[in-house]
Parts: C-alpha cells; structure tokens; sequence
C-alpha cells in the first residue's frame, strides 16, 4: 500500500518545477521578442511580421499586444515561414532536433561506463598511474579548440588510415558514422573530464560521512549506500547542466561533420538572416535544455523524496 | 605589557624558494607558466599596436605557399597564399584581448550588484533574480550569440556584452552562496555594533576581505571563455572576416589543406589558442587554491 501522504510533498514538488519552468520560458520568450522588437530600423521586425501569417494582418505597433498573439501562434506550433525557402519553421525544427539530441545524449551516454571504470581504477594502487594519465590527456585535449581537434581526428581516421568512413548519410545514421562526431563532443568539449573529476571529488567527499563509517564498522556492503548518493545524483546534477553547453559546441561538429542537426539550421538562418528559422531554432534549443533539466530534476525527487522538502 | 611577537608571512623579504615552499612546487609551475604566457600575450598587442612586425601580415608571397616553419625567415611558416603566420598571428591578438576585458567587466560589475542585492533586499527581488539569472542559463551561449549577430551587427564589441552578460549567473551563484556563509558570522555583527557603515561592509569586509579570491579566479576564466567563444566566432565566419586576421579564421583557412596533409598553417593558430585558454584557466584554477590557502 502506497501513503498518500507520502507522495503529497512529491506532487507539490514537482508542480513547483513545472511552474517554474514555464515562467523562465515565458521570460526568455519576451525577452528574445524584445530583442527582435528592438532591432536597430523598423526592416527587420517588420519582415518578421510580414512572414509570420498571424501577425500580417495586425498593424498595431504595442510590444505586449503583438507579442501576446506572437506567443498564443508558438503555443499552438506557428513559428511562421521560412523567408529564403519559404517552407514552415516548426517542420523543419523537428526534422533537425532529433538529430542534434541524438548527438548530445550519446555523448553523455558514453561518460557513464568512463566515469566508474575511471573511479574504479582510481581505487586500486595498480591502476592508479592509468587513470591519472587518461585525466591529464584529457583534460589537455578539453583546451585544445574543436574546431581543430575534429580536423585532426578526420584527418587521422579517415584520410590517412581509413578506418572509418567520411561522409554521412542522413537518412541511415549508422553508429560508425556516429562515432566520431559524439567522441568529440564529449572530449573535445571538457564535458567528459568535467563529470569525471566532479563525480570522483563528490565521491570521496560522501566516503568520508559518518553514515559510511558506521557501515562499515557494522561490516554492511559500503557501495549500497555510497552509489545514490555518491555518483548517481551528482552525475545526474552534472549531466543535466552541460546540455546547454553541448548544445553550443554542437554547433561547431555539426557544421565540420555536416550532420543534419539544428545546430547547422542555426547557422545556415545566421549566415541568411532568416529570422522567423533562427528564433524558432532558439525557442526549440531553449524548450530542450529546459525540459532536460525539468527532468533531471524529476528523477532526482523521485529517487531521493527528502529533496521535496528543500 | 610586552608585546608578543607573532611570526607573520612576511613576503617582502622572502627569498624565491621559500615562496615556492609555501605555495608547493605544483601551484608555483601553474602560475609562472600563465604568468609568462600572459606576459607574451601583453607583449605582443603592443608590437602589433606599434606595427613592429617581422612581414607585413596581408603581403601575399607566392614563391612560399603552405611551407613550414623555419623557412627563410618566416619562423612559423606562411599560409596558403604565402602570408607570414607569426605577423598574422601577432596581429591576431589585438582581435580579442582588449574587447574580452569589457567581457569580465560587465560580468564581474553585474554579477557583484546581483549577489549583493538579492542577498540584502527583500524576498522577492531574490526569486525574480534567481529567475532571470535561471533564464539565462538555459540558453547556450554561442546560440545566444547568433541570435544577437543576426539582429544587430557582427561587432566584436556586441558579442563580448552577451558574453558577459551569459556569464553574469555563474558569477552571481558563486557570490551569492559565498555571502549567504558569511552575513551569518559573527565579525559583521561586531562591524555593524561599531557602527561601521553598511556599504562599507559590503565593500571592505564581505566583497574585498573575503570574496576577492571568487572574482580574481572568475575573471580569469570569463577571460578564457571570451577567447574561446571569439575564436569559435571568427571560425563559423561571424567575427572578424578577412583579411583581417583572428586566430579563429587562421584556423579555418588552413583546415581545408589540413586533409591533404600541410598541417602546418592551421596547427600553428590552434596551438596558440590551446596555449592562451590554458594559462587562463590554470590561472584560474590556481589563484583560488593559493589564495584560500588550500595548497
């Protein structure tokens, strides 16, 4: 039998997160509408409103009236039309998304088995000259700029050895073709020594709880009660922050690998000018990392119910 | 009553090595390597600032196209159309260094009064500015940046103010938690019984005494960030455009041979980007472990 009141706290919890979100999304919708708004001569708003179908027929010149019928049209999915090919943004944003967040959750999928093989060989006095040299490597590659480390991985896999192949179908993304691009973005962006070394020091910090102690003394397994709260919440916290990181040098491995991802939409609408693609790429990009962390936060109250009371 | 004498850190009169002994051997590489790389960097703004330069950077030499470093008299080589890489490369820093100063400013100024004021002002100024400082995390900066060189103009000056800006949360957190610690101890309520004024507190006891190791190790990294964030800039082809030189579109315009082997003329840039971000981040690092003492 479940307690309702037990689950009460929860419920609470989680419509205070949800509130939240959708008053930062609201936010950062207007203040994305008023940087529009506010662009310098009237041309540029006014092509804005010109290609967006619900606004064209609006000649009031409020801020908050227009922006309230802009918002009501992305609510219900009118982000407008494309000004150079003249096809419906909200299409092209969901054939370009999927794409991108595959990209990025594989690249943190693979910090996963990296993270406890590292901790794990941190452990044992062997292996310890192994691990901290894989940490300096990596952490040397963090700095090196991605936009000359990708050109440096192609030219070795590809051009010189042959191993992998070049080009990249965007109809059958196979996982040979993924490899590259999400090794990359986990290690040429520090996100992959980033969660390592934050993970390893939040471990070592909850092995020193009294909690653990007395564990021990009492002769009980440690790793049952170190593994929730010693790498599976920080690594959940970590991951769940980097995603707005990713999605910026994502922009950078989608335009060397020329993945189709919205990274590449956000480029080609910047280097075009096409405003109506670039602020519904935006608003997607922005939904993303909030829904990612709303969830992050999600699982963490469910797995750690105390957390609701905070 | 005599006075006790307290042996105190004297570091006036230290010797070299003693200081090394107090800071450890690891801290006192980190430091003496960005400091000599920030020295350079210093050094050579105001070569190119005063045009000192061994070629000139836009003379196109075609007798030498991609040839490696150490060719009669171009030390670090030339790029595909013959130019010299060490004067663009010199040239190269006036792109970034002085802009990505305005960058830490607006980030270190604004992230202070939005500690400061959510901490000392009423409830909900605290949660609005928790929100907007929210809203600004959830975007990616570099998308944050394309959003504003679409609208207003690719000027450097634009993009090192969204940089700061984007950088004013994690600036806020830090502080924020920092003087959460503190208002709680006792030597404010002994400033604030000695009737010291408040904004002299805030100012001299809290931000200087105690939180002046944040903002030191803050700006560092906010100036690396701003490095890196232009140099991803100029290699997209939103920043500086040629031939004007930027390490970023050095990068670039050498990548397209990197493929058919002449490594040289996209290496050379990119290492000097690696070399600059990593004396800005271990600078970072570090002043935060010699200064709060955790060596």
């Amino acid at each position: 039998m479940i307690n309702i009141a037990v689950l009460k706290p929860i419920a609470s919890a989680i419509s205070r997160e949800l509130f939240h979100s959708i008053t930062l999304l609201l936010l950062l919708s207007f203040f994305v509408f008023f940087l529009l708004y506010n662009a310098p001569g009237d041309e540029v708003f006014q092509r804005y409103l010109e290609s967006h179908s619900e606004l064209n027929s609006y000649d009031s010149h409020n801020l908050f009236y227009i922006y309230f019928i802009w918002l009501s049209a992305c609510v219900t999915g009118n982000f407008g039309t494309s000004m150079v090919n003249g096809l419906p943004v909200l299409g092209q944003i969901i054939e370009n998304l999927g794409n991108s967040i595959l990209l990025i959750f594989h690249a943190l999928l693979i910090s996963v088995p990296f993270v406890i093989i590292n901790i794990a060989m941190g452990f044992k006095n062997n292996f310890k000259l192994i691990s901290t040299t894989v940490s300096v490597i990596l952490s040397i590659l963090a700095v090196v700029p991605i936009f000359w480390l990708s050109y440096v991985a192609i030219y070795i896999t590809s051009t010189r050895f042959d191993y992998l192949p070049v080009g990249i179908s965007p109809e059958s993304l196979s996982y040979l073709e993924m490899l590259l691009p999400v090794a990359l973005l986990s290690i040429g962006s520090g996100v992959l020594i980033h969660i390592t070394q934050h993970t390893k020091s939040e471990l070592f910090r909850v092995l020193k709880e009294d909690y653990v102690l007395y564990a021990r003394a009492k002769g009980a397994k440690v790793y049952k009660h170190v593994l929730k709260e010693g790498i599976i919440f920080p690594m959940l916290h970590l991951m769940s922050h980097q995603v707005a990181y990713l999605f910026s040098t994502c922009i950078i491995i989608e335009q060397i690998f020329n993945w189709p991802g919205i990274g590449r939409l956000l480029w080609q609408a910047t280097q075009d000018r096409d405003i109506p693609l670039l602020l519904g790429a935006v608003l997607a990009t922005a939904f993303t990392i909030r829904l990612t962390q709303f969830l992050s936060k999600l699982t963490y109250i469910i797995l750690n119910p105390r957390a609701s009371h905070e | 009553m005599s006075k006790i004498n307290i042996p105190r850190w004297n570091h006036k009169f230290m010797s070299l090595i003693e200081n090394v002994k107090i800071i450890g051997i690891r801290n006192s590489i980190y430091l003496s390597y960005s400091s000599i790389i920030i020295l350079v960097l210093i050094f050579g703004y105001f070569v190119s600032y005063f045009e000192y330069l061994p070629f000139d950077p836009e003379d196109l030499d075609l007798d030498y196209i991609l040839s490696p470093p150490l060719t009669d008299g171009h030390i670090l080589g030339t790029d595909y159309l013959g130019r010299d890489t060490f004067s663009r490369l010199i040239l190269g820093i006036e792109a970034y260094l002085v802009p990505s100063i305005v960058a830490v400013i607006i980030a270190i100024f604004w992230g202070i009064i939005t500690a400061v004021a959510s901490i000392f002002t009423h409830k909900r100024v605290t949660r609005t500015l928790s929100m907007i400082n929210d809203s600004i995390l959830a975007m990616p900066k570099l998308v944050l940046l394309f959003l504003v060189i679409a609208i207003f103009d690719p000027n450097i000056f634009y993009i090192m103010i969204v940089i700061g800006i984007s950088n004013i949360p994690s600036v806020a957190q830090l502080l924020t938690a920092k003087i959460d610690l503190l208002k709680e101890r006792s030597f404010i309520d002994s400033a604030i019984a000695s009737g010291i004024s408040y904004h002299s507190i805030i100012l001299k006891h809290i931000l200087w005494s105690n939180c002046r190791v944040i903002l030191f190790s803050q700006s560092a990294f906010i100036m690396g960030e701003a490095i890196l964030m232009e140099a991803s800039l100029s290699y997209l082809g939103f920043g500086v455009q040629e031939p004007t030189p930027s390490w970023g579109n050095m990068v670039q315009s050498g990548s397209n041979y990197l493929l058919q082997g002449d490594l040289w003329s996209s290496t050379i840039p990119a290492l000097a980007i690696m070399l600059v971000l990593s004396a800005f981040y271990l600078l970072s690092y570090t002043v935060s472990r010699v200064l709060e003492r955790r060596h």
